[in-house]
C-alpha cells in the first residue's frame, strides 16, 4: 500500500515572510514540519505568474510546452481580442492524470486551469472558477451536494473580482481588514472541504491550493517583510498587520489538521507557485510604447484597463480594442498579468502591423530601446531582462506567446494605463510576485532538518510521482533532487522512468468521462420537461 | 446538428445549474437578460460560454459574439455588456453551423 502523499499549495508563499512568522511562533505546525523535513527555495517560471506556474507544477513542463502563459491568449481569428484560458488550453498531461493511469485516485482542490473538468478518478473542485460554475465543473458530479449535506456552504468560496483587482492596487485599512477576514472565511471553507474529503473519499494523492496567501501579500507585503518595517507601523497599519498575522496563524491550523488527518505515514509537501517581494515602482508600458512611436491611442485614452487578473469577465476579450488606433499600432502591451509585448503583423484585423521581413528588426530595435530605459530619478535600469518568445517560451505553444516578455527591476506587473510619465515610485510599496517561492517536505523517507539548493517548479511533479512510487514519464522536465530523500529510502525505492506522457486534446469525449452518466443526461431532460422546453 | 429548441434547452439547463445554489426563483425565458435578470456576474457569463463549448465539444467564438454585440447594440458598452438567453441561443446556432476553428480536437 502506497503511503498517502499530500500536497499543500501556498499561492505566493515566500520564506521572506514565513521565516519571521515562524520565529515569532505564529506558525508552530509549519515550524515542526520544516524541523523534521526538508526546505528549499522553489524557483518559479521565468515570469512568475499564477496560471503558468501552477500548471508547470501540475505537469512538470515549462509554459512553452504546456501552453498556459497568462490568464489570456490572443484570439486565433482576431488577435486584438483576448480569449480566457481554460483547462482545454493545457497541452500536457497533469500529475492527476498520470497518477490515475497508475491506478491511483487523486483529490485536487482549488488548482487553476482545472475547469472545464477533465475525466478523472477522484475528486476535483477547480480553482479560479466562478463559484456558480463549481457545480458544473466539479467531479464527481454531485460532490457539492455531498459537501453541502456535510454542512459546507460553497457560497463561502465566492470572491469579488473587482475587490481582487482593487486589493492589488491597495485599499484603505478598514476595508483591507474586512477583505482579509473574507479570505479567512474562504480558507475555513477549503479546510472543511479538504478534511471532509480526506475522511469520506481518501485518495493516495490529496492536493489543496490555498490562494489567500497571495492575496494578503499583495496588499500587506510591506507589513510582513521585516526589511520594510522602517521606523515601525502606525496604529492602522498595526491593526492590519495583526489581521494578516491571524490569517497565517489560521493557515497553520489548516496545515495542522491536514497533517493530523493524513497520519504519521503520510508525506506532506508544501509548494508555492512563486514567491513575493516589494513592488516599488509603476511602469507604464503602453505609455512608453506610445512615446516611442510603437503605439497610437484611439482619441483620448480612458483608464479602463484593469489590474492584474482582476478582470476575467465579459469585458476581458475586448479590453483594449477601443483604446488603441490599430492602424498605427505596431506593438502593445498584451495584458497586465503577462508582462508581454505583442508585435502586430501586417494582414491582421484592424490593419497596420509589420511585415514578416521587418519583424525581427522591429523586435530587436524595440528590445534595445527598452533595455536602455533608465529611471529618471535614480538612473537605474527599469527593465532587468527582456525575453524573446524563443527564450521565454520554447516549445510547441510558443506561437501563442508574446513576442517579448518584460521582467521589471522589482518583478512588478506592467501598467497598460495611459500616462505622461513612464515610471513613478509608489508612495508605499505593494507586494508583487517574485521567482523565489518555497518548498517544504516532511515524512517517511524524506531527509530531516535539511536545506537544499534551489529547486525548480517543474521538479515538483517528479517528486510527487516518485513519492507515490509511480514511474516518472520520460518527457517531464524536472527531476527528483539529490538529497531530498534519504539514501536508504532511495535505495529501497529506486526512481523509475516511464514512457512519455499522453498527449492532451482540447476536448475529451463524454465517453472518456466516467462522471457523465446517462442518468445525468436524463436528469437534464427531465428538468427541461418541467420547464416546458421539451415535450 | 442540434435544433434550436434543443440548444435553448441546453442553455437553460446550464443556467439552472449556474443558479442552483443562489436564491433565484424566477423563470428563465428567451427574453431574460443573463446578468440583468438572472443575476449572474460577468465572469459567470464567461463560464456559460465555456460550458456550452463543453456541451458541443467545440470552440465557440464567444469573443467575437461579445465584440459584435457591443458594435450592434447602442445600449451596450464594454462596461455595460449583457445579452439575452435568446441571443446566446442564436449565437450558438450560428456557430454550430459554421466550420470548426483550429484546435477543436
Amino acid at each position: 500500500m502506497t503511503p498517502q502523499t499530500v500536497l499543500i499549495g501556498l499561492d505566493g508563499a515566500t520564506f521572506t515572510v514565513l521565516d519571521p512568522l515562524l520565529r515569532e511562533g505564529h506558525m508552530p505546525v509549519l515550524r515542526r514540519l520544516i524541523d523534521r523535513g526538508v526546505r528549499a527555495i522553489l524557483r518559479s517560471t521565468l515570469h512568475p505568474l499564477t496560471p503558468p506556474a501552477w500548471v508547470s507544477l501540475m505537469t512538470g513542463r515549462t509554459p512553452g510546452n504546456h501552453g498556459i502563459i497568462d490568464f489570456f491568449r490572443p484570439d486565433a481569428d482576431d488577435p486584438r481580442l483576448l480569449t480566457i484560458l481554460t483547462s482545454r488550453d493545457v497541452r500536457c498531461e497533469t500529475i492527476w492524470s498520470i497518477a490515475n493511469r497508475a491506478g491511483l485516485a487523486v483529490t485536487a482542490l482549488n488548482f487553476p486551469m482545472m475547469a472545464p473538468p477533465r475525466p478523472i478518478d477522484g475528486t476535483v473542485i477547480p480553482g479560479w472558477a466562478p463559484v456558480r460554475y463549481l457545480r458544473l465543473s466539479s467531479r464527481p458530479k454531485g460532490i457539492l451536494n455531498h459537501l453541502s449535506m456535510a454542512g459546507v456552504d460553497v457560497r463561502d468560496l465566492s470572491t469579488d473580482l473587482n475587490e481582487e483587482g482593487r486589493a492589488l492596487e491597495g485599499m484603505p485599512a478598514g476595508e483591507a481588514i474586512d477583505w482579509i477576514r473574507k479570505h479567512r472565511q474562504r480558507e475555513a471553507c477549503w479546510q472543511a472541504i479538504t478534511c471532509r474529503l480526506m475522511a469520506d473519499r481518501p485518495a493516495p494523492l490529496t492536493a489543496v491550493l490555498v490562494d489567500g496567501v497571495d492575496k494578503i501579500q499583495h496588499l500587506c507585503y510591506r507589513l510582513l517583510d521585516p526589511a520594510l518595517r522602517g521606523d515601525g507601523y502606525g496604529a492602522q497599519d498595526e491593526l492590519l498587520r495583526q489581521e494578516a498575522i491571524r490569517y497565517f496563524h489560521q493557515l497553520d491550523g489548516f496545515i495542522g489538521e491536514i497533517v493530523q488527518r493524513a497520519g504519521p505515514e503520510a508525506r506532506i509537501l508544501l509548494a508555492s507557485d512563486h514567491g513575493f517581494g516589494p513592488w516599488t515602482h509603476v511602469f507604464y508600458l503602453n505609455a512608453w510604447l506610445h512615446q516611442h512611436g510603437y503605439l497610437a491611442w484611439a482619441g483620448r485614452p480612458g483608464d479602463a484597463t484593469p489590474a492584474v487578473g482582476g478582470d476575467l469577465g465579459l469585458e476581458a476579450p475586448r479590453r483594449q480594442i477601443g483604446l488603441l488606433d490599430w492602424t498605427r499600432t505596431i506593438a502593445y502591451g498584451l495584458s497586465v498579468s503577462g508582462n508581454g509585448i505583442r508585435i502586430r503583423r501586417s494582414g491582421e484585423p484592424g490593419g497596420g502591423g509589420v511585415s514578416a521581413e521587418d519583424y525581427h528588426t522591429v523586435r530587436r530595435q524595440l528590445a534595445a530601446e527598452l533595455l536602455q530605459l533608465r529611471d529618471p530619478e535614480t538612473g537605474e535600469p527599469i527593465v532587468q531582462r527582456l525575453l524573446t518568445r524563443e527564450e521565454a517560451y520554447p516549445g510547441a505553444a510558443m506561437e501563442a506567446a508574446p513576442d517579448l516578455t518584460v521582467l521589471l527591476r522589482d518583478y512588478g506587473f506592467v501598467s497598460l494605463q495611459p500616462s505622461d510619465v513612464v515610471t513613478r515610485r509608489r508612495a508605499t510599496p505593494l507586494g508583487t510576485h517574485h521567482p523565489d517561492g518555497i518548498f517544504v517536505g516532511a515524512g517517511p523517507g524524506l531527509r530531516s532538518g535539511a536545506t537544499l539548493a534551489t529547486l525548480s517548479i517543474v521538479d515538483v511533479a517528479s517528486i510527487l510521482l516518485y513519492s507515490l512510487n509511480v514511474a516518472v514519464p520520460a518527457d517531464l522536465e524536472g527531476r527528483v533532487p539529490d538529497g531530498l530523500f534519504d539514501q536508504d529510502f532511495f535505495r529501497s525505492q529506486p526512481l523509475r522512468r516511464g514512457p512519455p506522457t499522453v498527449p492532451q486534446t482540447a476536448f475529451q469525449t463524454r465517453a472518456d468521462d466516467p462522471s457523465m452518466s446517462a442518468e445525468d443526461e436524463a436528469e437534464i431532460t427531465n428538468r427541461l420537461k418541467a420547464l416546458g422546453y421539451v415535450e | 446538428m442540434p435544433e434550436r429548441v434543443t440548444i435553448l434547452a441546453d442553455v437553460v439547463s446550464i443556467l439552472q445549474e449556474l443558479l442552483e445554489d443562489w436564491e433565484f426563483d424566477g423563470a428563465i425565458t428567451e427574453a431574460s437578460y443573463v446578468l440583468g435578470d438572472l443575476g449572474l456576474e460577468s465572469i459567470d457569463a464567461v463560464a456559460l460560454g465555456t460550458a456550452l463549448e463543453e456541451k458541443y465539444q467545440r470552440t465557440l467564438p464567444f469573443a467575437q459574439f461579445l465584440s459584435a454585440k457591443v458594435q450592434s447594440d447602442q445600449a451596450s458598452t464594454e462596461l455595460n455588456l449583457d445579452f439575452t438567453v435568446g441571443e446566446i441561443v442564436d449565437f450558438v446556432v450560428s456557430a454550430l453551423n459554421a466550420p470548426a476553428s483550429a484546435r477543436t480536437q
